[in-house]
């Protein structure tokens, strides 16, 4: 009733139609993320699997009887009761045609002010009016209409909810924002005022055309005013160890030398993707630095590992160690005195930097495999997968002797340990895979029949296959590895994740992951429920992808996750 | 005074001495770790002996089993917080309490910590040997733990070989176990520790290791033989002092500490009676007008484990387990990990500085707006019935009664009423239970 009367006393609006809502934004925005006909995403969404799943999870029935779920129950109800539309149905409508959030300096870094812009259909353009109307109603029964001011702009109107957060609407477009200021300055643009938009600015042209056709979302980050209100005037802060920089150190040096980030997700019926585009090449970094993550134009691309089977997980780094550890002071901390004794203790008194680091390769690929613990006589209890390190190396002769006496002097360290605490140790050995000689080290297993104690996941072995070392946690493993060889391969750093192998060892490890969430005080039956649900979904992905790589203008960092269908 | 033997004697409910929901509470607290609100009021109804009977022969409990078999996948890995976790789980289901008490009294009794022992799977054959013995006969209870790879392993029973013997166990076994200071020599220690030679591990699981066994003839506690673990033992419980030493530790647990010489003598006598059955001891304790008597009512400081298990059933939220274990290492009980031989002290010591602060913390963690560490948080709504939300009288009444069994001074009581007069009911409700789980009362068990 309200709101049909609301629409008698509102005048109609009409305004020119604006299709890019980064044209109502200002070019100071120092962020800003648009969702593209998210309308149609949601429709997909509903009665999806996705969807189903989501309803059906414990999570989801645990909230709606909590407070806050049946808080928001009420307040569903309550709107239907006033407009005769379900809020989703009614919030899908207003933003059908797009929806977008900037994000601008506000009166301190702490407060920054946020825009909210969304762009119903041309025909909705009555319902959205009507809809805002509608809330503002809500919120001032509410208030018993305290706090709430009305204002006609123009050919919009405008609410300011205790001066604190305003909302406006102007034909099919819907406003809210935290300031009345840039409120009021979105409905000038709306209406062809002259101010310089965001969709104007260079960065933000910039970042759109390097995005990839057909993004259902798209954002873009103003890196260089970000980083200018930093105290370190960084947008990414320093790795925290070397680990990070090791792993990371590319894409924050390029990260803070680039002025935009712009990012782009899109999805098919197969597959979704995203990806970051940091207009910056490789080129441009320090020149101690760049060696370590990228090969040179014009150098040999070595073959790569390929991955052995019943792999799950597969890391491809390009990292020239050498490189690496000359630039370390300016990449992050190193604490390089443990790496020093450690060497000189694994590799029969070599010294780390004149001695094993000259001979390392900087192609280096990671595997994490299922196992099957054939060679065991029963399998253990816990189930872990194995671990396979290649790595080229530049001159595998060198390095023969001080990687035995590394494995050897690794073991027998385990061994005194566990003596220590009254277990049996590692047993070494040699044997023959194909051509390679493979050193290995084994537990003894116990007399019995029950499953075997979680140490018999690893068998720790290695072997020189050419200038590969493979080193590995698992025999198993590292024979799968060898027999699998090698296979050219595009020099970027990537990570693919295989999701019906993942799934299988999720599975074979039910019991110890349940009874850990157990613990965690989480009933039984909603941990199993859960866990199922989880191996439900994972079922429906195929994999995943991460990679990060030179793609042009400068580097890009994609993830790409791909459906089973 | 009254003689002994009607402290003894079992408690029947009398005008001068009524059964009382504060009397419910107590032995659900003493024998347990604390009732919820229901089951104070079930014990209530079932009257003391009634309650007592069904301590001592507990109802099944689904929850109970489920906590039991919850670590069971976990026991190969390093981190002690997954038996802490397990153990408090069944702690809180609620599921045969008086057993599981006696757990943690052995634990701090034979106390054996896994920074040396380094195994879980050790540590948890302990637990369910402290669980399945420890209601039964001292004997064979102080044999099986003689021979437990765990209290081998902490008191280097595998370096005690014959002519190098190692006089952990057996000065323990002597002090610490079974008789306390004094009524032996230091003779009786090294010839005990010969008889103990060759009792070694292997593989995790108890071996008798014949050549490093000392058979010959050893003078103990004035008898002489070619003695071996077993008889030891037997000669330790044996003595007069045993049943004493024992019967001193368990009433302090489970009544009040520093019972008279007379009265200690009584229960030692019927200690001797029982043929040294610790869980009918327990149980004439339990049923015993001295428990219930005005000397036992909180009188002994609330270990963290009571404190903050007590806390969790009263207030009928169910944490993060693991969580709970690191709250009570910051309390300064690590379940598990006791500090020594000699277990915790205990007492007093419970409340030092740290060790409050970190009860308001966790007090606080159970009533904050937010869930924390603990994964729980009280919810006013649920826990404060509608019926006494608005007034304050009224919820400060419910919350102690719930809580505290109504056990507070008026002045006191006034305090909250006053303090549950500010901010919202929701809040306020907060408020009120950080407080009352903050009052000194509630600290005392």
């Amino acid at each position: 009733m309200l709101l049909a009367l609301a629409a008698l006393l509102l005048p109609r609006t009409g305004c020119g139609v604006v299709e890019d809502l980064a044209a109502l934004a200002p070019a100071e925005a120092v962020a800003y993320a648009e969702l593209l006909e998210p309308g149609a995403l949601y429709t997909r969404f509903r009665g999806s699997p996705l969807e189903s799943a989501v309803r059906g999870s414990p999570g989801w029935k645990e909230f709606l009887a909590s407070p806050k779920g049946r808080n928001l129950e009420k307040v569903l109800a309550a709107w239907k009761g006033l407009s005769g539309v379900p809020l989703d149905e009614s919030i899908r409508r207003i933003v059908s045609k797009g929806f977008a959030a900037a994000l601008l300096p506000g009166s301190s870094p702490e407060k920054p002010d946020l825009l909210l812009l969304a762009r119903a259909a041309e025909e909705d353009a009555e319902f959205a009016a009507e809809t805002l109307q509608g809330l503002a109603n809500l919120v001032t029964l509410g208030r018993k209409g305290e706090g709430i001011r009305r204002e006609e702009i123009g050919e919009g109107v405008l609410f300011a909810i205790d001066e604190k957060v305003f909302a406006a609407s102007s034909g099919p477009l819907t406003l809210a924002s935290t300031s009345e200021t840039l409120l009021k300055a979105a409905l000038s643009r709306a209406a062809g005022g002259t101010s310089t938009s965001l969709s104007a600015a260079p960065p933000f042209r910039a970042a759109r055309r390097s995005a990839p056709g057909g993004a259902s979302l798209f954002a873009f980050l103003d890196a260089a005013r970000i980083a200018a209100s930093r105290p370190d005037r960084k947008l990414l802060p320093a790795p925290p160890d070397a680990g990070a920089a090791f792993l990371f150190g590319a894409i924050r040096e390029l990260v803070n030398a680039s002025p935009f980030l712009g990012l782009a997700v899109s999805g098919s019926g197969r597959s979704f993707r995203a990806s970051l585009h940091v207009p910056v090449p490789p080129g441009d970094l320090p020149a101690e630095i760049r060696p370590i993550f990228f090969p040179a134009k014009d150098a040999p691309s070595p073959p790569r590992a390929v991955p052995p089977q019943g792999e799950f997980l597969a890391l491809r780094l390009h990292r020239d160690f050498e490189a690496f550890w000359n630039a370390r002071e300016a990449l992050g901390p190193l604490d390089d005195s443990g790496l020093r004794m450690a060497a000189r203790v694994l590799f029969g008194g070599r010294r780390f930097e004149q001695d094993i680091l000259p001979h390392l390769g900087a192609e280096v690929d990671f595997f994490l495999c299922r196992q099957a613990f054939d060679s065991l006589p029963r399998p253990p209890q816990v189930r872990l997968p194995g671990g396979v390190l290649v790595w080229r190396l530049k001159n595998p002769d060198a390095l023969r002797s001080a990687l035995t006496m590394a494995f050897q002097t690794g073991v027998g360290l385990a061994n005194a340990q566990r003596g220590q605490e009254g277990k049996e140790g590692l047993l070494l050995s040699t044997e023959k895979h194909g051509d390679a000689t493979v050193h290995v080290a084994r537990y003894v297993p116990p007399d019995g029949d029950g499953p075997l104690p979680v140490e018999f996941n690893a068998t720790p072995a290695y072997a020189l296959v050419g200038d590969r070392l493979y080193l590995s946690s698992s025999l198993e493993s590292l024979k799968a590895a060898i027999d699998a060889g090698l296979a050219p391969t595009r020099p970027v750093d990537r990570l693919d994740v295989d999701g019906p192998v993942l799934r299988e060892i999720l599975e074979e490890n039910e019991a110890p992951i349940v009874a850990n969430e157990v613990l965690k005080g989480k009933p039984r039956e909603r941990v199993l429920a859960d866990f199922r649900l989880f191996l439900d979904l994972l079922s429906r992905v195929e994999g995943a992808t991460l990679s990060f790589g030179p793609d042009g203008s400068g580097v890009s960092l994609e993830a790409v996750l791909r459906f089973l269908y | 005074m009254r003689p002994p033997e009607e402290d003894l004697a079992r408690f029947e409910p009398s005008a001068s001495e009524p059964w009382t929901r504060e009397a419910a509470a107590h032995l659900l607290r003493r024998a347990g770790f604390g009732g919820t609100r229901g089951e104070v009021e079930t014990a209530f109804a079932r009257g003391p002996q009634g309650t007592v009977d069904l301590l001592v022969r507990p109802a099944e409990n689904p929850a109970y089993r489920e906590a039991r078999e919850s670590v069971l996948p976990l026991l190969d890995f390093a981190d002690v917080a997954i038996l802490q976790a397990g153990w408090l789980l069944r702690m809180l289901s609620g599921g045969d309490p008086l057993r599981e008490r006696l757990a943690l009294f052995w634990h701090g009794h034979f106390a054996t910590s896994n920074r040396k022992v380094g195994s879980l799977r050790l540590m948890h054959g302990q637990n369910l040997l402290f669980l399945e013995k420890g209601a039964g006969s001292f004997r064979d209870l102080v044999l099986a733990v003689a021979r437990d790879p765990a209290m081998l392993v902490w008191l280097d029973g595998n370096e005690n070989e014959k002519g190098r013997p190692n006089e952990n166990f057996a000065r323990e076994l002597m002090e610490l176990f079974t008789l306390g200071l004094g009524p032996y020599t230091e003779v009786d220690v090294r010839e005990a520790a010969r008889a103990f030679t060759g009792w070694h591990t292997s593989q995790g699981s108890f071996s008798f290791n014949a050549r490093a066994h000392d058979g010959g003839e050893k003078s103990v506690l004035g008898r002489r033989g070619p003695f071996d673990g077993h008889e030891i033992v037997d000669l330790c419980i044996q003595q007069d002092a045993s049943p004493r030493f024992l019967a001193r530790k368990l009433f302090a647990c489970f009544a009040f500490p520093d019972p008279s010489p007379v009265l200690l003598d009584a229960l030692a006598a019927r200690f001797r009676e029982t043929e040294g059955n610790v869980g009918l001891l327990v149980e004439t304790i339990l049923r015993s007008r001295a428990f219930f008597s005005p000397t036992a009512a909180r009188s002994v400081v609330k270990s963290p484990v009571e404190f903050a298990v007590g806390a969790l059933r009263a207030l009928g939220l169910r944490a993060d387990a693991k969580a709970l274990g690191a709250f009570l290492r910051e309390m300064g009980q690590s379940l598990f990990e006791p500090p020594n031989v000699k277990g915790w002290e205990g007492g007093r010591a419970w409340v030092g500085a740290a060790s409050v602060l970190a009860r308001n913390r966790f007090a606080a963690e159970l009533t904050g707006a937010e869930k924390g560490r603990l994964g729980c948080s009280l919810d006013p709504d649920a826990f404060f019935p509608s019926s006494v939300r608005r007034s304050p009288e009224e919820a400060v009444g419910f919350a102690l009664d719930a809580i505290l069994q109504g056990d507070v001074p008026r002045s006191v009581r006034d305090r909250l009423v006053a303090s549950a007069r500010n901010g919202n009911a929701d809040e306020a409700g907060r408020r009120l239970v950080h407080a009352i789980l903050s009052l000194p009362e509630y600290q005392m068990n």
